[in-house]
């Protein structure tokens, strides 16, 4: 009992640690270790897009992550088609990107 | 591998190796599967691999299962020969250490498998169409042959019970003797019958000590014992091992091409076949390895600006920029708003709200000699952000440990190792000296980089051998600093 209440409260804290983010991808910045996901709440078809910033959010993406090159690909397609992002962060910063249409 | 578990695969491989059954003991499939095991062996296979197969087409033999047995014996020559041709361990075994295409074999290498499987091919003329051609391949074959001969003629020498120091006055000739056998067996050549010290032998001690990175002073001290003595069976998995990764090069590795070697921290350059420079690089420390990978390079950049990553961003420089945004501008950098793309003074944001989940800002480190990337860059094609370039930090290379990079290859030479790209691709208005002096004399306020186009591309292979044998057939030993035999080791193993 004793084990599975323990089993119960580290799936728990799992479940805490993995957070969700969604938006529309503003901006992909690389650097030497990964890359940038700048993720607006505001659609691109919004005039407010270009300039408000107080609902951006950014996420990175590590280029030790085994589907990199993948997610990466995913991201600048959704970028260019304007496509809405759910973004899923685990605890060890494994990021799960899902399109969530336009 | 560590010094423990390499005597432990030493003995492993060596056993698989001296208990093998006679081919001719044998039924004729499994001779047959013997007989080509016999051969690949020669050329630095491990058996151990295939003996759960082995003693099963024996059990099917034995039962009377004929044709199952012959199934099983196709099935199994054809995956020992295709293991000869793409690697007992295959690149996805080091999942994202190594980022390398496994070959595939061409329609002639499967014709010539069915011939021997059909008798109308020996196993020695299989081998020879199969096996690898590249040179690290077969350099590192000749070293390995080295150590089966000296097994065959039961030559094996033992260390004496105490090393002594090889200097002028020495008298312990059984440490003499054992210095040359080792040397020699290494590939440092000396007169293995001479019972003295003599100017070959001192050679041959300077030679190592050199391309071991110790001080050459022709004295082997107990520095130069600890590398020189290592188990002889650990140095022969060794070179199986590595022996097994060559076999993911290809066969032609271009007339012209850059080897950098990340175990042993230091990049070769080939033009027109011949060895043109040698340096040492800094590569990926432990938690962000530089990946074995194939790639071109087609360009340079003179005066690169540099993108912070991210990490370091977070944990070494927004501190600093909340203490004092000045520290931005003395680090000569730009701060990009990732929104509007557009400049943004450092002095009118709020660095105390940069968090992991809010990074709104990319900071580019302007040209310059105080740039992360020095003055040149050489860019390749991988999405991984991993590339050649030069350094404001020159002082690592007077370190042994160079591991310190983000994955990126840092070059102790970068001047002279663009000028020779250049000539190589027939470029010649630039020298090493031309390019110091553009790069160094740059004006602050040009801030401006450059593209030079080398008009050709030029394979680049960042790979791994902790058994390096260079063009005078001397072995160079280094540390797994990066757990790759090992893993190799245990893929191996696994039956």
């Amino acid at each position: 009992m004793k084990s599975f209440l323990l089993a119960l409260a580290l799936l728990f804290s799992f479940v805490a640690h993995a957070t969700e983010t969604d938006g529309y991808v503003k901006n992909i910045v690389p650097d030497d270790e990964g890359i940038k996901i700048v993720l607006s709440k505001i659609s691109p078809e919004s005039e407010a897009f270009e300039t408000k910033h107080t609902e951006v959010k950014t996420i990175y993406l590590s280029n030790t992550q085994p589907d990199f090159e993948q997610t990466k690909q995913l991201l600048l397609d959704s970028k260019i088609s304007k496509t809405r992002l759910l973004i899923s962060k685990d605890q060890l910063k494994k990021l799960t990107v899902k399109q969530l249409g336009q | 591998m560590k010094a423990k578990n390499l005597v432990t695969a030493g003995l492993a491989f060596l056993m698989t190796y001296s208990s093998v059954v006679k081919a001719q003991d044998l039924n004729p499939l499994s001779a047959q599967v013997a007989t080509l095991l016999d051969e690949t062996n020669k050329q630095g296979m491990a058996k151990v691999k295939y003996a759960a197969a082995e003693a099963n087409l024996s059990s099917l033999v034995a039962a009377g299962r004929m044709d199952e047995a012959r199934k099983q014996m196709s099935d199994l020559i054809t995956k020992i020969a295709s293991d000869l041709v793409t690697g007992q361990v295959k690149a996805d075994d080091l999942k994202n250490r190594s980022i390398v295409t496994t070959k595939k074999l061409s329609k002639a290498q499967i014709e010539k498998i069915s011939q021997y499987i059909s008798g109308a091919l020996t196993a020695e003329q299989l081998v020879d169409v199969l096996k690898p051609t590249n040179m690290h391949y077969q350099n590192l074959v000749s070293a390995l042959t080295r150590y089966m001969d000296v097994i065959r003629s039961g030559q094996q020498m033992k260390a004496p019970t105490s090393l002594a120091t090889i200097k002028a006055g020495v008298k312990d000739k059984a440490s003499i003797a054992y210095a040359r056998y080792r040397l020699n067996l290494l590939g440092y050549q000396n007169d293995a019958a001479n019972p003295e010290l003599s100017d070959d032998l001192t050679e041959a001690i300077k030679a190592f000590q050199a391309n071991q990175g110790l001080t050459a002073d022709g004295i082997l001290g107990s520095g130069s014992w600890k590398i020189l003595n290592q188990d002889f069976m650990g140095q022969m998995t060794q070179l199986r091992l590595n022996i097994d990764r060559t076999r993911w090069l290809p066969n032609d590795l271009g007339a012209t091409h850059v080897f950098v070697n990340l175990a042993q921290q230091r990049l070769r350059l080939y033009v027109n076949s011949e060895l043109s420079l040698d340096f040492k690089t800094v590569n990926g420390r432990l938690d962000r390895q530089t990946p074995i990978l194939f790639d071109n390079l087609n360009y340079l950049i003179l005066n690169p600006t540099w993108t912070v990553p991210q990490n370091i961003l977070l944990a070494d420089k927004i501190p600093k920029f909340i203490a004092n945004p000045q520290y931005v501008l003395d680090l000569h950098m730009k701060v990009i708003d990732d929104v509007t793309d557009k400049e943004v003074d450092p002095f009118s944001v709020d660095w105390t709200k940069v968090t992991e989940d809010h990074v709104p800002y990319t900071l580019v480190q302007q040209p310059g000699k105080f740039n992360a990337l020095g003055f040149i860059k050489f860019p390749l094609t991988n999405p991984y952000s991993i590339y050649l370039h030069d350094t404001n930090e020159r002082n690592l290379f007077k370190e042994n440990n160079r591991l310190r990079s983000s994955g990126c290859v840092r070059l102790e030479k970068p001047f002279e190792f663009a000028e020779k790209l250049l000539q190589a691709a027939n470029i010649t208005t630039w020298t090493a000296d031309s390019l110091r002096d553009a790069s160094e004399n740059l004006d602050p306020s040009a801030e401006t980089s450059s593209r030079v186009r080398l008009g050709r591309s030029i394979p680049v292979y960042l790979f791994y051998l902790t058994t390096f044998v260079n063009e005078k057939g001397q072995v160079i030993l280094s540390n797994d600093s990066y757990d790759i035999d090992s893993t190799s080791y245990s893929v191996l193993s696994q039956k």
